[in-house]
């Protein structure tokens, strides 16, 4: 193991491999800043080029990709309230609110701090845990992949805080909207109206701009003002900004831990999805945290942290089926598979023995692009900070125009650009009405997952799925968390956070 | 307004699936029906607590965890400057599809910050060819967008 840390160590020294994943971090600030862009398109976009490369090499350029796109993407989410990647939707909830007091820089330091320590913290959990996560893996089967479902839905009770019955009906609404198209039992189509368009379901990032992105632009459309109309220490040095920052994440530095573990757990499962990782952690961070029911969507700087850290957390998490066993934990995972494949690299169980160096080398790249990416981030803080001061009317059509572009890139088909502006209506007319988007938005990525693991475990167990154990414990905590939601406490002290 | 229309959208899920005239395999209908028929009942719910009065003093929403609007302006003149944005974002869609992303990307934004920026022609010039130019770059040189055939001359 030591000869191995050190010979990925060495590895990683080499210039050539330096300088690659520096430009893969370049690339992965990129792409995440871009709405729309994300993980999955970087990867695919860069996959033709490393077959050229050497596999180091490669491997070095593709990790410091995907390990920084969800750092990337925390400053449209903070600065204009536009989700980067489906990983920041949570961030945008406190941090868009900080942006608007003028305290842009300080939830773009927490955030960035929060995604270093997240990814490290990620790593040292991927390290940690490969000899022994093999049986747990593979004991997640569908019953509890179910369940994990229903605790997302469940924590929509919690994410609509007071209003419980809107919070369902939201969620509702995004079950329905997730079960238009070929159903997963069946090749029957649901309300698709004979559009091979909709076969393949509604298409994700227009409903996510749509819903967030758009309306936050009418909003400053209507209030012709910046997104912050003044900026709290507005002089403060680069170097006291990042100690400010550093401080303050932490003395939150349990809260951290805890959600890192989430990212880093929800990212070893195979087949969640990343868009989850960020609202779960949010979710946790809004139990248990003192004081966060009145100060959480009001600009609560720990509702940056949770999910920030979460978010990078998960790439490493991730990691662990993709390297242990070959299976891809997320879509942007399997173009890493392939990557990975082509250059004779082959995941598998090979990979802890003979091929130990490699993965450590993996790791240790993907700690060294956490750093690097977050440290060129906070350097830029200053300036990348001033976009919030931008005038409204200079702001409006350049991200209107991006919105429209994202979008289209889902299908590249004009429907895209139709469906991003009837989502934009409904997203508008529930921001207007105190109707829950994010609700929506999780019961739209965890509708599938439950329909089609409810099947699968009835198929598979009869009703004796109930009886499992894990399954067990998680109704359990759906129960304690719907219950929290109805009857918890309404006393909480208010801005414990602030 | 919106426990009207939530409550007709359930209803309307629930009545094209029982009343389909090719009724769909169990296995498709179950869930999307479970949803319908739970949602409808709770939109009932909704939609009784915002018409009764003693209702709706009782179940009043305390806060939902959402960015809400924060705006100082009357709900009238909210109404007209929303629906003037999204005049505009129809605008942008209405004239790629006609005319294409090339021409319609510059042409709104130097419409947009002609006609409710009063920039001058300068601003205007620099601002719209900028975002053209980078978004030519970006994805029609690196990433190689197919773009849609607009309705008029490409």
């Amino acid at each position: 193991m030591i000869e191995a840390l050190a010979a990925a160590i060495l590895l990683l020294a080499v210039p050539l491999h330096l300088a690659a994943l520096v430009g893969g971090v370049l690339l992965g600030l990129l792409f995440g800043a871009i709405p729309g862009l994300g993980g999955i398109v970087g990867l695919a976009l860069l996959l033709p080029f490393s077959f050229h490369l050497e596999p180091t090499v490669a491997i070095s350029l593709m990790v410091g990709l995907f390990a920084v796109t969800a750092t990337g993407d925390i400053i449209p989410a903070v600065l204009l309230g536009v989700p980067g990647t489906a990983g920041s939707q949570a961030t945008i909830l406190d941090g868009y609110p900080m942006a608007k007091r003028g305290e842009a820089a300080r939830a773009l330091g927490a955030a960035f701090i929060a995604s270093i320590m997240g990814g490290i913290i990620g790593a040292a959990i991927l390290v940690a845990c490969i000899p022994i996560l093999r049986p747990f893996i593979l004991a997640f089967g569908s019953p509890e992949f179910f369940m994990l479902g229903l605790l997302g839905i469940a924590m929509v009770a919690v994410l609509s805080t007071g209003s419980a019955l809107r919070g369902f009906l939201a969620a509702g609404i995004g079950l329905s909207l997730a079960a238009v198209g070929a159903g997963p039992q069946s090749a029957h189509l649901r309300w698709t109206f004979d559009s091979v368009y909709l076969s393949d379901g509604i298409p994700f990032v227009p409903l996510v701009l749509g819903l967030f992105a758009i309306p936050e632009m009418i909003e400053l459309y209507i209030k012709g003002t910046p997104v912050a109309e003044r900026s709290a220490n507005p002089g403060e040095r680069t170097l006291t900004r990042i100690a400010r920052s550093i401080r303050e994440v932490l003395s939150h530095w349990f809260l951290v831990l805890r959600c890192s573990v989430i990212g880093a757990w929800i990212g070893a499962i195979p087949g969640l999805g990343s868009a989850v990782v960020d609202w779960f952690a949010y979710g946790h961070a809004l139990t248990t945290s003192r004081g966060a029911r009145e100060s959480f969507g009001r600009g609560d700087v720990r509702g940056v942290i949770a999910p920030e850290s979460a978010s990078n957390s998960k790439s490493a998490g991730a990691l662990i089926p993709t390297i242990a066993f070959g299976i891809p934990g997320s879509p942007a995972m399997a173009v890493f598979l392939g990557g990975l494949l082509f250059h004779n690299v082959v995941p598998g169980p090979q990979m802890l023995t003979r091929g130990l160096d490699i993965t450590l080398f993996i790791i240790a790249s993907l700690v060294l692009a956490n750093i690097i990416g977050g440290g060129i981030c906070l350097a830029l803080i200053r300036h990348v900070g001033r976009i919030a001061s931008v005038p409204a009317h200079y702001l409006v059509p350049g991200v209107l125009v991006v919105c429209v572009f994202a979008s289209f890139q889902t299908n590249w088909h004009l429907y895209d650009l139709v469906f991003l502006l009837a989502f934009s209506i409904l997203g508008w007319s529930m921001k207007v009405g105190g109707w829950s988007r994010p609700a929506l938005i999780l019961a739209f990525v965890l509708g599938p997952i439950l329909e089609q693991y409810y099947f699968l475990s009835v198929g598979r167990f009869g009703f004796e799925w109930l009886t499992r154990p894990a399954v067990i414990t998680m109704g359990a905590i759906i129960v304690a968390t719907l219950a929290y939601a109805l009857i918890g406490p309404r006393s909480d002290a208010a801005g414990a956070g602030r | 307004m919106m426990s009207w229309a939530v409550l007709c959208f359930f209803a309307l899920m629930l009545a094209s699936i029982l009343l389909a005239p090719d009724p769909w395999p169990w296995r498709s209908a179950a869930f999307p029906l479970a949803i319908a028929a739970i949602c409808g009942l709770l939109s009932l719910a909704e939609t009784a607590v915002a018409r009764i009065p003693f209702l709706r003093s009782r179940c009043a929403p305390r806060g939902v965890l959402d960015l809400g609007l924060e705006t100082d302006l009357p709900a009238h003149r909210v109404r007209a400057k929303a629906n003037a944005a999204l005049a505009w974002f129809a605008a942008l869609i209405g004239g790629i599809a006609v005319a294409g992303f090339h021409v319609a990307v510059p042409v709104f934004t130097a419409a947009y910050l002609r006609l409710v920026t009063r920039a001058n022609w300068l601003a205007t010039g620099l601002y719209a060819g900028g975002i053209w130019l980078v978004l030519f770059v970006l994805f029609d040189r690196m990433m190689q967008v197919r773009w849609p055939a607009p309705l008029i001359a490409p």
